[in-house]
């Protein structure tokens, strides 16, 4: 008797189950995060995980860096400059903001005046510093008179802190922001997921391609895993580790991108405290670690190996895998010249928040072993690491990504974690930054790179790949990142 | 009766004072800026330093605590650092789907455990106390996480009989949302339940042994009515006992898997709060939680009245 | 409903009690198998090969490799010694706490009784992971720190049970008579009431480690607890969750330890209860 109620329970909840769940309306877009953003307001937040949803999706800029890494007219269709100190922008006629107003010169002005504005706490002043005077011409003509010459103007526009949004919604750019956008801000369901919704009036005939797109947080990479294999949701951009992607590279209903980003993953010394204030010490552990056996085994292989810290999307990238290679007795050897014949032990700190960099410590904690290193791991949460270690450079060593483009400027600051000080480097990179010839700058990031060689202030491991994994039939994503965003606009799907 | 009661009100405010005193010097001396991990590590350091300023975060830690108690006491619980959002609006957006959940696994655990453990007491050492007690320890050997990854497997990927994850709300459906929190609560209540299933066997088979049931049972009692009448009652004060406590660490114990079925709760909410040192959400988090704990706990404590005549509050 | 009630009384040979030979077997195993991993393990656990990463069991590697190659036969070894210090700390610190607290509420009563049981209240009102990550910040991250937390999560539950039993047992007749007899408080606690009331807490303390091993695993997930590359069940368990498409032999030995773990356990705990309280008709016997 018992045995019929519960054959009869399990036939009740069965049944139920087959009620059909409400589908997602045609042309829609389900994408997992991994991160709520904590705010919506890119002028106000650097958060990777409010770029990821707003930036090139609800928000664009004047110029846009394409998905070759190229910048590009976008706001602005074209731009001009003849000294290299007053750069003229033209904008699109046409374009709409998404309240139906306008975009004029007059926005453009405010949106950067707020920016250099430091009662509104801009996240990357810096960009604007250069900035002198804007001057509005005419209802689409903008000039923006330079104090001084900076090669990164031009970039530093089409970045996530320069978004061109209407003045009237600067109130509620956290919460719903407004912008020209291929996709309008639809709602956001705390803790569950962000719907964006087709702007029907985008500049860009034709685009976009989705009626609403749908970020779910799902923080769990195998939750997210299952979800993908569920048919819950439609792609995962960032959330999956190599492991779940070889898993899903064997399953026909899905198809997996494989891309470059600017992370660069780097195991960060302590360049103040001893004994790594000796160059030899630092040699010693860049010829120490296998940097390929830590791409095998913490990534599958996916990723490259880096000797320098630009990634190979820079332009001026050149490729110094090679130039300090895997050599255990070297290692040693510079170890017993630098008065440590025996090796030393070290902490190396980590945060679990980045699963690559734990598993990246584990290979080589293992390695630093074979030549004397001795090196105890100690995990610690994302909020101990960024105030202990980043901020008050309390650790010996470190392993993290970087994910901005561009970040070679952080050797030139003496009081960036790594407490590297080097007045030829800091000398070079301001040089480059006055230096618009592109073969002359060039020339100055090449080397810039060969002396991060040289003195090794880090040691450089891989460039992080980009892992996507779409259901068959989703075009369109892009597959290198040469900027960290998730540009939506020319997705489609065949069904 | 009504002495202690209030006696008990009175003890609930200062047990809550107390919680909250501990969550904020925690919170503050956990070394981590909320700004800091709002801002991350492109951050701009003078940037952050002028958000620090502007949020309050400077003062000295008792100015700080003085004025989150003035707010508390007149009800506001303060804004979300992160989120910039009311926390009591926060902790109420998360309700809807942490309630039921837990809801749910309650009463899967009782309605699983306490008939399961009746019957392998009333069975003793044979053949259905056996496979009840292996159903209870197949139930405590596995971790949340795993359980509910096993589950979501089996039942989503592989059956598709439910969602893998995430929660649409109650708007869709009263039915829909029970689907949602379906296998969370199973995932949830699954290893309070086995241990139920041992307390309450345990608790009967005890209180079977007793003289008064032995020599009910020699006057010719039916056996089913001994059960009832007689060994029930008295062996409930530990399993109500167990039973509070297993709900206690029911609401705690969902924070692993709200991650694992991306659900938008209490738990992850109050997990993000902790990483994110948004100190106002964490306090507003934990005092409901508190509250809740010491209401069960006193449920707890008037049912014994209830079922012992010889326990007695003044 | 047709039932039998069991009869009271049981065996007094312990080696007849099936169960509690089960356990203690069990126990025994898990003991002598973290003895053995202190002095002795067939391959280094921490000796990496990333080349043959993931791998079935075989030969050379009867319970397969792990994500960077390492033998999982030797880290389960390993993990033993986690697993049964983890345990025993955690018990430890949450019923040698718990226990004398509970017994002082329900012995004092009144104000103090409720203030302690305020207090107590408080500390299970207090996030467990907030405590770890606090113990954590403090001190080193690590093993014993985590576990010191989680036996701190566990006094609330040792110190209920401890009261609920000395408030039911205060009443009974046995005590009333003793006390009448003229037996000192002290007396009556340690010889009359602390034993009796021993069989519901060794059920908690049986059931807690278990608990203590699976909250670990919890923390582990978090990044708490154990730290890499020393070996632990829950932290195995957890990377094991990621590779499951490629590996699933991976999971199945740090899950079927913890499974047998628990079992033998919770049989041990159950037989040690049998004898301690003869006359009680509960457990699995001869």
């Amino acid at each position: 008797m018992r045995g019929d109620a519960l054959a009869l329970a399990v036939l009740a909840v069965a049944s139920l189950s087959a009620l059909p769940v409400a589908g997602q309306p045609a042309a829609g877009l389900v994408v997992q995060v991994a991160a709520e953003p904590p705010g919506l307001d890119l002028t106000a937040t650097p958060a990777s995980a409010t770029a990821g949803v707003v930036f090139y999706n609800i928000q664009e800029c004047l110029v846009k860096v394409d998905r070759h890494g190229k910048i590009v007219p976008w706001l602005a269709e074209r731009w001009h400059t003849s000294d290299n100190r007053n750069y003229t922008f033209f904008l699109k006629r046409g374009v709409r903001f998404h309240n139906g107003r306008e975009l004029k010169a007059a926005d453009v002005k405010f949106v950067f005046e707020r920016a250099m504005n430091p009662e509104t706490k801009h996240p990357y002043p810096g960009y604007y510093a250069a900035i002198g005077d804007i001057i509005v011409k005419d209802d689409y003509t903008v000039t923006f008179a330079l104090k001084s010459l900076n090669a990164n103007f031009l970039l530093n526009l089409a970045r996530q802190g320069s978004v061109i949004y209407p003045r009237e919604a600067v109130d509620t750019l956290k919460s719903a922001p407004l912008g020209t956008g291929p996709f309008r801000f639809g709602e956001w369901v705390r803790g569950d997921r962000i719907v964006l919704t087709r702007n029907a009036d985008y500049h860009v005939k034709g685009l976009p391609k989705l009626e609403r797109v749908t970020f779910r947080f799902i923080a769990d990479p195998n939750a997210a895993l299952a979800a993908l294999k569920a048919g819950d949701i439609d792609a995962s951009l960032f959330g999956l580790g190599p492991e779940h992607v070889i898993d899903l590279q064997k399953d026909p209903r899905f198809t997996v991108i494989v891309g470059d980003t600017t992370n660069d993953v780097i195991l960060a010394m302590n360049n103040s405290r001893k004994p790594f204030t000796d160059v030899r010490v630092r040699r010693a552990m860049t010829h120490a670690v296998d940097k390929r056996e830590v791409l095998k085994g913490a990534m599958f292989g996916m990723g490259r190996v880096l000797g320098s810290n630009v990634d190979p999307l820079n332009p001026y990238f050149v490729d110094l895998a090679g130039a300090m290679p895997h050599d255990p007795d070297k290692a040693r050897k510079l170890l017993t010249e630098a008065g440590y014949p025996r090796g030393f032990e070290a902490v190396l700190r980590v945060s679990p928040q980045y699963q690559y960099t734990v598993r990246a410590g584990e290979i080589i904690v293992n390695q630093l072993q074979k030549v004397g290193v001795r090196v105890r791991i100690e995990q610690i949460e994302w909020g101990q690491w960024l105030s202990r270690v980043w901020k008050d450079a309390d650790y010996d060593l470190t392993i993290i990504g970087h994910a901005e483009a561009w970040d070679i400027s952080n050797y030139a600051n003496p009081k960036y974690y790594f407490r590297y000080d080097s007045l030829p480097f800091q000398e070079l990179f301001q040089k480059s930054e006055v230096t618009l010839d592109d073969k002359a700058r060039r020339d100055l990031y090449i080397q810039m790179q060969r002396m991060l060689v040289d003195d090794a202030p880090a040691v450089w491991l891989f460039m992080h790949p980009r892992l996507a994994v779409v259901k068959r039939g989703v075009q369109g994503i892009w597959k290198d990142l040469p900027l960290p965003a998730t540009d939506l606009s020319e997705v489609s799907r065949t069904p | 009766m009504r002495g202690y009661v209030v006696r008990r009100l009175v003890a609930f405010v200062v047990t809550l004072a107390c919680v909250s005193v501990l969550v904020f010097v925690a919170i503050r001396v956990l070394p981590g800026d909320p700004v800091l991990v709002m801002a991350g590590p492109e951050a701009n350091p003078e940037v952050v330093a002028r958000l620090r300023a502007a949020m309050g975060l400077d003062r000295p830690l008792v100015v700080q605590y003085a004025e989150w108690l003035g707010h508390a006491l007149r009800g506001e619980l303060g804004v979300s650092l992160q989120y910039d959002v009311p926390v009591g609006r926060l902790i109420a957006s998360r309700l809807p789907v942490t309630l039921p959940l837990t809801a749910m696994a309650a009463v899967f655990m009782i309605v699983v455990a306490v008939p399961l453990g009746l019957y392998a007491a009333v069975h003793a050492r044979r053949p259905g106390d056996y496979l009840a007690m292996a159903v209870a320890q197949l139930g405590l050997a596995v971790p949340s996480f795993w359980a509910g990854l096993l589950l979501i497997m089996v039942f989503s990927v592989h059956l598709g009989w439910f969602r893998s994850g995430g929660f649409e709300g109650w708007t869709q459906g009263v039915w829909t949302g029970v689907r949602a929190l379906l296998l969370p609560a199973v995932a949830l209540g699954l290893f309070q339940a086995a241990v139920l299933i041992r307390a309450t066997r345990s608790a009967l088979l005890e209180v079977l042994g007793e003289d008064y049931v032995r020599t009910a049972r020699a006057k010719g009692v039916h056996d089913g009515l001994v059960v009832v009448k007689h060994a029930f009652r008295n062996a409930m004060i530990p399993v109500v006992t167990v039973a509070g406590l297993q709900l206690g660490q029911l609401i705690a114990g969902s924070i692993v898997l709200e991650s694992v079925f991306a659900l938008p709760g209490l738990g992850r909410l109050a997990l993000g709060a902790i990483t994110a040192r948004d100190l106002p959400v964490v306090q507003g988090v934990t005092l409901f939680v508190a509250s809740c704990i010491v209401a069960i706990n006193f449920a707890v404590d008037l049912s014994y009245a209830l079922l012992d005549p010889r326990i007695r509050y003044e | 409903m047709r039932c039998s009630i069991p009869a009271s009384g049981m065996s007094r040979r312990p080696l007849t009690h099936v169960a509690f030979v089960a356990g203690l077997a069990i126990t025994a195993v898990l003991v002598g198998t973290a003895g053995l991993a202190l002095v002795w393990t067939p391959t280094d656990p921490l000796a990496m090969s990333i080349a043959g990463r993931l791998e079935a069991p075989s030969r050379s590697h009867p319970f397969g490799t792990d994500q960077y190659g390492r033998d999982v036969l030797a880290r389960v070894m390993a993990g033993t010694v986690t697993t049964i210090a983890v345990g025993l700390l955690a018990v430890g610190v949450g019923a040698g706490i718990g226990i004398p607290l509970g017994i002082a509420g329900g012995y004092v009563d009144g104000w103090l009784d409720e203030a302690l049981m305020r207090l107590v209240d408080a500390v299970q009102g207090f996030p467990a992971i907030l405590s770890a990550l606090l113990f954590s910040a403090a001190f080193r991250p690590g093993v014993i720190v985590s576990t010191v937390a989680i036996g701190a999560a566990f006094v609330p539950a040792f110190a209920r049970l401890a009261r609920g039993s000395f408030l039911e047992l205060r009443g009974r007749d046995f005590v009333l008579a003793a006390a009448a007899m003229g037996a000192t408080d002290g007396r009556l606690i340690g010889r009359h009431i602390l034993p009796n009331s021993l069989s519901p807490l060794i059920v908690q303390a049986t059931t807690s480690f278990p608990v203590a091993v699976l909250a670990e695993a919890a923390l582990a997930y978090l990044g708490l607890g154990t730290q890499p590359p020393q070996p632990s069940w829950g932290l195995m368990l957890k990377e094991a969750q990621n590779f499951l498409g490629i590996s699933p032999w991976f999971a199945i030995f740090p899950g079927g330890a913890i499974a047998l773990t628990v079992l033998g356990l919770n049989l041990f705990g159950d037989g040690l209860r049998d004898l301690l309280d003869p006359g009680r008709a509960s457990g699995f016997g001869a």
